[in-house]
């Protein structure tokens, strides 16, 4: 029990750093003056009636898109993934269909999923670099593990894209709801990324991202020349800056000139009563929308929420694919022996 | 719709995204393993999952948000998903079939298990619960033969397959129970019940407590085709006017019972002087006498036995009445215990019974007359009064029958023809109590219940009780209707004493008016049943508040008439007005009277209370 107490301390020691770093902030007022010279306005989002929000639709759909991905089983490479990528729309297609959904399996278990890896690794070799290990077979592993992470990602990247490219050629929504940032959907998705982006332009669709959490530093970098505003924040992060800086239904829009990312318009958000703020990412083509869309984000946005639109949330449940689901699914399919000589992990034979 | 979960043998879930589900539905499983098994719905849910409930982890949504979805084309109560519990109605030797499809049913296919009889050779009682899809296959016959109703909107269609009693099978499965609290409607279904017995002109004897059951006054709002008239096929008797006890046909047990139930308890000393006095074949004025005689003796004992040693020196007119007595000390003084009190306190209790009318040598008459002439007999009387004739009538009609068929089954010269009968009774729990609390008609009643379907004689009690009604006859009853029933002790008996899964069990403190579970021995199984609208009405239909502003309204509207012709009406005058004013009313009108109305007719606002310097003026508005 010692042990808790000491780590209690430790706790409180932190607490009173914490503290005291905090009083130097500078005021609320301040902060929002510098962050209006340099970074854009701050605008007021209402909420649409339903004319408006009509007005803006043309009876068109929305869509929401977001993925899943879990693993079953232990340490690489005695592991699955299961990916699931999902859009869904508000309205119905000819077929009464309103969901396009791709699942996939991944694993180095797999010939050919190991083969990709293998592949990967080569491509990637500089990236991937590990530190060497006396075990040749285990710096490889290691190596490989390293480059099964990075596949995993990508192919859920480019999933999400593929299930938003479908939706739009079957739902012609009006609006497109990304969960997360452009960034990720670009870095991973390479040209499937462009190629969405071009289909967006083409079919007049908006494309968003809905970043629940902002991870950057991008804002900090702005306020340097007035480095006083700064003071009082232990890192400075964008998360940290924002965070009740931003009244609900408040947005922060960003210059169009003096852009915060370069590939895409950022706009920071604040959608419901958590004083946490959020980021939306729209194509730089279609940043003049950004009012509008803000204005609908907000309207579908529950007061008391985390401050995600509903939708989203919607779909976000909907793809997720429980533990429950997931032990059911692979040992329904799996025989006993497969499980337990490869996949099930030893700690969860744990007794405690 | 699709079986989800996991299943059993004998239950499994169903789900469905987009139709919900009925309680007590009966669906058939496509599971060709098990040649497609049929399925009721015991228990049904509905949620949607992007409304869980509300809780600090998820707030309910805002209305706002959701309407701005709904512009976009996307709506959150579409999300639901409806989930029920199936119970087969064979089990099965292995689980259902996870995956299986599920389907309503084509009538046809469920028409054996829906209907025993069709409703021109049954009791149609009301609506199967649930079947409102499987009746859109319905055989004419089957169509708009029961209404139903409904306290807001009145008189509504059949909306499933009726539900017809096969009475005709109560030779094998007798008599009926209905159980159901105040307001359950028990009187309702009892009401349906007694219709539909007299549509098919069973003769039967009903006794009514609560003075509600005849059958003159048709139910209000009923389409033409659906009325009937009842008004020939049942008689009305009072009790102890239209029917009494003859005396003659009473053994000394009888008396009693009679008494005891009469007059709450009487003591062994009475009960000995009862038994011991009475002859068979004594008249009440013969019995009566006797004990009126003995009495006489026991006070003047000595005197009577002085006289009685020497009677030649009696007159001649004293001789007689002296003989009597002294032969009646003789025989009885040691049996009575020799204490004149014991017999005037029976017959205190034997004279009362005579001037409430029960002993008139009208009998049973009347009720055999109608029985012939396959009608319903109604017996009318205060509670305790019905216990006391209950006792009787019964014995003598079933005993009238019993002969009637023995005598036929024995080859002997046939009795007097006498029908099969059913006999009818709310309150039963006061006729046939449970344990050692003792009413005349128990006894009958317990032999009628065990053996009465040998003679076709059969019971239908209703009760709220049913906790309290002799257990054997409880077992007997083999269809029982229950309505809604609140109390434990209650819901307890029912449980055992039928079918009904825990499920319905549950099910019954919150059952709607009307609605009844059937539980029959000859359907084999239990049935939701909304009781049908009834063709006629009981006489105190209406609300006794209602009838009271009613009343008075008639009253007021009456008297403004008489006055609206004599205005303006001066109030120091008001004499003068009186005696046209009640001749207009049709009543004598008090000064009183008139003066406390015109004052309510000005604050209503009918007339102008005028101050004039002789006092108040009334006027024209």
């Amino acid at each position: 029990m010692s042990g808790l107490f000491t780590l209690a301390e430790q706790l409180q020691g932190l607490n009173r750093t914490l503290d005291t770093r905090r009083q130097e902030l500078v005021p609320r007022s301040k902060l929002r003056a510098g962050l209006e010279t340099y970074v854009g306005e701050f605008r007021k989002a209402r909420r649409l009636d339903e004319t408006a929000t009509q007005r803006l639709f043309q009876g068109r759909s929305l869509v929401g898109v977001d993925g899943s991905v879990n693993q079953f089983g232990g340490n690489y490479p005695y592991t699955i993934q299961l990916f699931k990528a999902l859009a869904k729309s508000t309205q119905r297609d000819k077929h009464n269909e309103s969901d396009v959904e791709i699942v996939s399996l991944f694993s180095p278990l797999i010939g050919d999923d190991h083969r990709a890896v293998r592949r990967f690794m080569e491509e990637k070799r500089e990236e991937l670099r590990v530190a060497p290990q006396e075990d040749r077979e285990l710096e490889r592993d290691l190596a490989e593990s390293t480059a099964y992470g990075m596949l995993i990602e990508q192919r859920m990247v480019e999933m999400e894209i593929d299930v938003a490219m479908d939706a739009i050629r079957r739902f012609d929504p009006y609006l497109v709801m990304m969960d997360g940032g452009f960034s990720r959907l670009k870095g991973k998705g390479g040209e499937k990324w462009d190629e969405l982006a071009d289909l967006a332009e083409l079919k007049g669709t908006i494309l968003v991202g809905v970043i629940e959490e902002v991870g950057s530093y991008r804002l900090k970098s702005r306020l340097l020349p007035e480095e006083h505003l700064l003071e009082g924040f232990i890192r400075g992060h964008d998360r940290e800056i924002l965070f009740g800086t931003l009244d609900e239904g408040e947005w922060l829009k960003t210059s169009l000139e003096n852009p915060i990312k370069n590939d895409f318009y950022t706009v920071f958000t604040r959608l419901a009563d958590q004083p946490q703020a959020g980021a939306c990412d729209f194509l730089r083509s279609q940043a003049e929308h950004a009012d509008d869309i803000i204005d609908f984000l907000y309207t579908i946005t529950p007061h008391k929420s985390r401050g995600i639109p509903l939708w989203l949330d919607l779909v976000d449940a909907e793809a997720r694919l429980t533990k429950k689901q997931i032990d059911l699914i692979v040992r329904s399919n799996l025989d006993l022996a497969h499980i337990e000589t490869f996949l099930r992990p030893q700690r969860e034979r744990r007794d405690f | 719709m699709q079986i989800v979960g996991q299943t059993t043998q004998l239950e499994a879930w169903v789900a469905s995204r987009t139709r919900p589900f009925s309680i007590n539905e009966i669906l058939i499983i496509e599971d060709s393993g098990h040649r497609d098994p049929k399925a009721e719905v015991v228990e049904t849910r509905t949620f949607n999952r992007y409304i869980p409930l509300a809780s600090e982890q998820h707030n309910l949504v805002d209305d706002s948000v959701l309407r701005g979805l709904r512009q976009v084309g996307f709506d959150i109560e579409d999300e639901e998903i409806h989930l029920a519990k199936l119970r087969l109605l064979e089990e099965l030797a292995t689980p259902v079939r996870v995956g299986s499809r599920v389907r309503v049913p084509q009538f046809s296919e469920v028409e054996s298990l829906l209907i025993k009889r069709r409703p021109k050779d049954g009791l149609t009682l009301g609506v199967i619960q649930g079947t409102r899809e499987v009746a859109e296959g319905m055989p004419p016959d089957l169509q708009d033969v029961a209404l139903l109703f409904d306290k807001e909107d009145g008189v509504q269609r059949q909306d499933g397959v009726p539900f017809v009693f096969d009475y005709r099978s109560m030779d094998q499965y007798p008599h009926i129970g209905i159980f159901g609290g105040s307001g359950s409607g028990k009187s309702f279904g009892t009401r349906v019940l007694l219709e539909e017995i007299m549509k098919q002109r069973v003769p039967a004897v009903v006794f009514d407590p609560h003075f509600e059951m005849t059958f003159d006054n048709e139910f209000p709002g009923l389409p033409d085709h659906y009325r009937e008239s009842y008004k020939k096929k049942f008689v009305l008797l009072v009790a102890g006017t239209d029917i009494g006890i003859d005396f003659v046909d009473l053994t000394a047990d009888d008396i009693v019972s009679l008494l005891r139930a009469s007059s709450g308890s009487i003591t062994d000393a009475m009960e000995t002087a009862i038994k011991s006095m009475h002859k068979k074949g004594d008249s009440y004025l013969s019995y009566s006498t006797r004990m009126a005689n003995l009495a006489e003796a026991l006070d003047n004992e000595a005197e009577i036995r002085e006289q009685a040693r020497d009677l030649a020196m009696l007159p001649v007119d004293e001789r007689e009445r002296v003989h009597t007595l002294s032969k009646l000390l003789k025989e009885y003084k040691d049996k009575v215990g020799g204490f004149s009190g014991t017999l005037r306190s029976v017959m205190r209790r034997m004279y009362r019974l005579e001037m409430e009318g029960v002993f008139t040598n009208a009998g049973t008459k009347l009720v055999e007359e109608a029985f012939m002439k396959r009608q319903l007999v109604v017996i009318r009387g205060s509670m305790y009064f019905l216990n006391v004739f209950a006792f009787y009538v019964v014995r003598k009609l079933y005993r009238k029958r019993r002969e009637y068929r023995d005598s036929i089954q024995k080859g002997r010269p046939i009795e007097e023809a006498f029908p099969p009968f059913v006999i009818i009774t709310d309150e039963a729990h006061n006729f046939a109590p449970k344990g050692d609390i003792p009413a005349p008609a128990k006894g009958v009643l317990k032999e009628i219940a065990q053996e009465g379907r040998k003679y076709g004689v059969f019971l239908v009690f209703a009760t709220q009780r049913p906790a309290l009604l002799d257990d054997t006859i409880t077992a007997q009853l083999s269809t029982k209707m229950v309505f809604r029933t609140v109390r434990s002790v209650d819901i307890a008996v029912i449980k055992e004493e039928t079918d009904i899964t825990p499920e319905e069990a549950n099910r019954l403190p919150y059952l709607s008016s009307g609605t009844a579970f059937i539980s029959s021995a000859i359907t084999g199984r239990t049935t939701s049943v909304r009781i049908r609208v009834s063709k006629t009405t009981s006489p105190h239909f209406k609300n006794p508040f209602e009838e009271l502003e009613e009343a008075f309204a008639e009253q007021d509207s009456k008297l403004w008439e008489a006055l609206e012709g004599q205005l303006p009406i001066d109030a120091f005058n008001l004499n003068a007005y009186l005696t046209e004013i009640g001749r207009k009313v049709g009543r004598p009108v008090t000064y009183d009277e008139l003066e406390h109305a015109l004052d309510d007719f000005a604050d209503q606002g009918k007339l102008v209370r005028e101050d004039t310097p002789f006092g108040s003026r009334y006027k024209k508005v």
